[in-house]
């Protein structure tokens, strides 16, 4: 095809100054992207510079195509811009919408995380210039309390900005909470790893705060299905503390919680927790008809 | 199992009985009403018991006792609960958001939990309510960002997620300017057309300009149940304009035009004045006149 005062050469034409237009057998090869890469610098070249071409061009592709790329790039632009915690849950699999309701947990604002990293650190400073002998006793006390608190912060009225909503959405109100409270878990305890290798060697004791960690959290969860998440964690925190002093020998530092007897405890602690977990299922579905608030 | 709540067509919503109680306040002392498609109106005063009533049915949380019957399934057991949640859509008192989200984010995250998990229909479904909502082009703002009357559209583009048969909207129209709340009638009234829209005010102009029925709630008791001319025509002829304020006056007050609108017992000396649906409101709830009127 010709239009009227001008003819179509080749690819090496329209490259040339002063040259032609590109033919439109090269530009359709354009439009299908059968092109080779070598030629396609010049035709773009051309192209970009040349408002006939442009015209030809667009004549040549057909409109459905330039829809469905405008509808993808509007859509990217469109969707939510995934922080890293989502892409990596996506990387290991997780479905995108699962890791969408994971990373709305609240208390995986930016500010918690920042909060949990210092106390941790923090606490792992003092451990180390401390002239106990069981330095990982601050850590022991402090890391299974954080979970405690993101648990507290992620649920309820008071700090879940859509609890109404999400309280009558057909996804099941423990589902959420478990994928909320797992978030939480692993984002402290991931934080308390770090914080134990930056203590001095103290052996298996280094990771007692492990077990704790995860059976206060299932017990503040558990009690959530009866009390309000800060009432839960509040009674779950000061049981702890009283529990550690309890059963530390404060003259060499060493708490019973550390040794194999006292993991074991634990660990029984825990497994009741998500027992009790698993029975109160059906509370996590609706507000509790008395919901005991402070 | 037979009980009156049993949805006789065209009543898709009926309860029945329903009571509440917070430890020793009274929320609901017995309600029962049926309504079918289009907008119902719940009108009462502040603790009247409209929202713990919009919440029952909502299924946020259960009523002491009664029957509730939505769409033909039970919502008060575990299974009807469910079904309930999934044909329903809820616009809270005071909706929540992630501030950080965009309204488009937001209401991605709504249409998850409403567990629209294919991506494209999803992204069909958000671009449809929001431009119901007549949010399209601010879809991309945040909603920190966006002014109360916006947020509220946003709350309401993520309440029909899914095209739910019921809708229940607690006082959606709170805190508007009178131009957001022109805007918010007319999507309400669209939204009428083929649903049954429970909608909580205490606004008598909402109820006049948008339901075909009025149920007036009053300490846990219905007051009214019919059309909003019944309310209306319940001051007819017990409206007056007169020079001074009558002592024996429901209510009166000094109007802009300098003269007194009473309501009830006539002054010396005044003009009958047509009644508005606020008058029949006004003398319904008027404790010396304890009417209880259901059509």
């Amino acid at each position: 095809m010709t239009r009227p005062g001008d003819q179509r050469g080749d690819l090496r034409d329209a490259a040339a100054p002063g040259g032609g237009h590109v033919a439109v057998e090269v530009l359709r090869e354009y439009v299908e992207g059968h092109l080779p890469a070598a030629a396609l610098a010049g035709v773009e070249g051309h192209v970009d510079g040349c408002p006939e071409c442009r015209e030809e061009l667009t004549r040549l592709s057909p409109p459905a195509r330039y829809e469905r790329l405008w509808s993808t790039i509007d859509q990217t632009l469109d969707e939510p811009r995934r922080g890293p915690a989502e892409r990596a849950l996506i990387w290991c699999g997780v479905s995108p919408e699962t890791a969408r309701l994971v990373a709305a947990t609240p208390a995986l604002r930016r500010s918690w995380t920042i909060a949990a990293g210092l106390v941790l650190f923090t606490a792992a400073l003092v451990a180390r210039l401390s002239p106990l002998d069981s330095p990982s006793l601050l850590l022991l006390a402090i890391s299974p309390m954080l979970p405690v608190l993101g648990v507290a912060v992620s649920f309820g009225r008071r700090f879940d900005p859509t609890y109404e909503i999400t309280l009558v959405a057909p996804v099941h109100g423990l589902r959420l909470a478990l994928l909320r409270t797992a978030a939480v878990l692993g984002v402290a305890a991931g934080l308390a790893a770090a914080a134990s290798l930056a203590l001095p060697r103290s052996g298996s004791a280094t990771l007692a705060w492990l077990l704790p960690m995860l059976a206060l959290t299932l017990v503040t969860l558990a009690m959530t299905a009866r009390v309000d998440p800060v009432v839960a964690a509040a009674v779950t925190g000061a049981g702890w503390l009283a529990l550690l002093v309890a059963t530390t020998h404060f003259a060499d530092g060493r708490s019973l919680l550390v040794t194999a007897a006292g993991q074991a405890a634990l660990s029984v602690v825990a497994v009741a927790a998500a027992v009790g977990l698993a029975l109160g299922r059906r509370r996590f579905d609706q507000q509790p008809t008395v919901v005991l608030t402070p | 199992m037979s009980h009156p709540a049993d949805a006789t067509p065209g009543q898709l919503v009926a309860v029945d009985g329903l009571t509440l109680r917070y430890r020793r306040h009274t929320a609901l002392a017995g309600v029962s009403f049926t309504a079918g498609e289009g907008v119902t109106g719940l009108l009462g005063p502040n603790g009247a018991g409209k929202t713990s009533l919009l919440r029952i049915l909502a299924t946020a949380m259960p009523p002491d006792s009664g029957t509730v019957r939505i769409l033909d399934v039970d919502p008060l057991t575990a299974a009807g609960r469910l079904a309930t949640r999934r044909r329903m859509g809820y616009l809270p008192q005071q909706p929540g958001f992630f501030p950080n989200f965009t309204a488009y984010e937001f209401i991605d995250y709504v249409a998850i939990l409403k567990e629209i998990t294919d991506r494209r229909q999803r992204r069909d479904e958000i671009l449809r309510v929001l431009a119901a909502v007549g949010l399209s082009d601010d879809r991309g703002k945040r909603i920190k960002a966006l002014s109360g009357g916006m947020r509220q559209r946003v709350a309401l583009a993520a309440a029909i997620v899914g095209d739910p048969r019921v809708l229940i909207l607690d006082e959606p129209t709170v805190g508007l300017d009178p131009e957001q709340r022109l805007r918010f009638r007319e999507l309400i009234a669209d939204l009428g057309e083929g649903r049954v829209v429970l909608l909580s005010t205490h606004q008598t102009e909402d109820v006049s300009a948008l339901c075909h029925r009025v149920i007036v709630l009053d300490r846990g008791v219905v007051r009214f149940d019919g059309p909003p001319a019944r309310l209306t025509a319940l001051a007819e002829n017990r409206v007056w304009h007169s020079a001074e304020r009558s002592p024996q006056a429901v209510a009166a007050w000094r109007t802009g035009v300098g003269t007194v609108r009473n309501i009830g017992v006539p002054p010396a000396a005044a003009d009958l004045l047509p009644a508005t649906l606020e008058d029949g409101y006004l003398l319904l709830l008027d404790p010396s006149a304890a009417t209880q009127v259901v059509a």
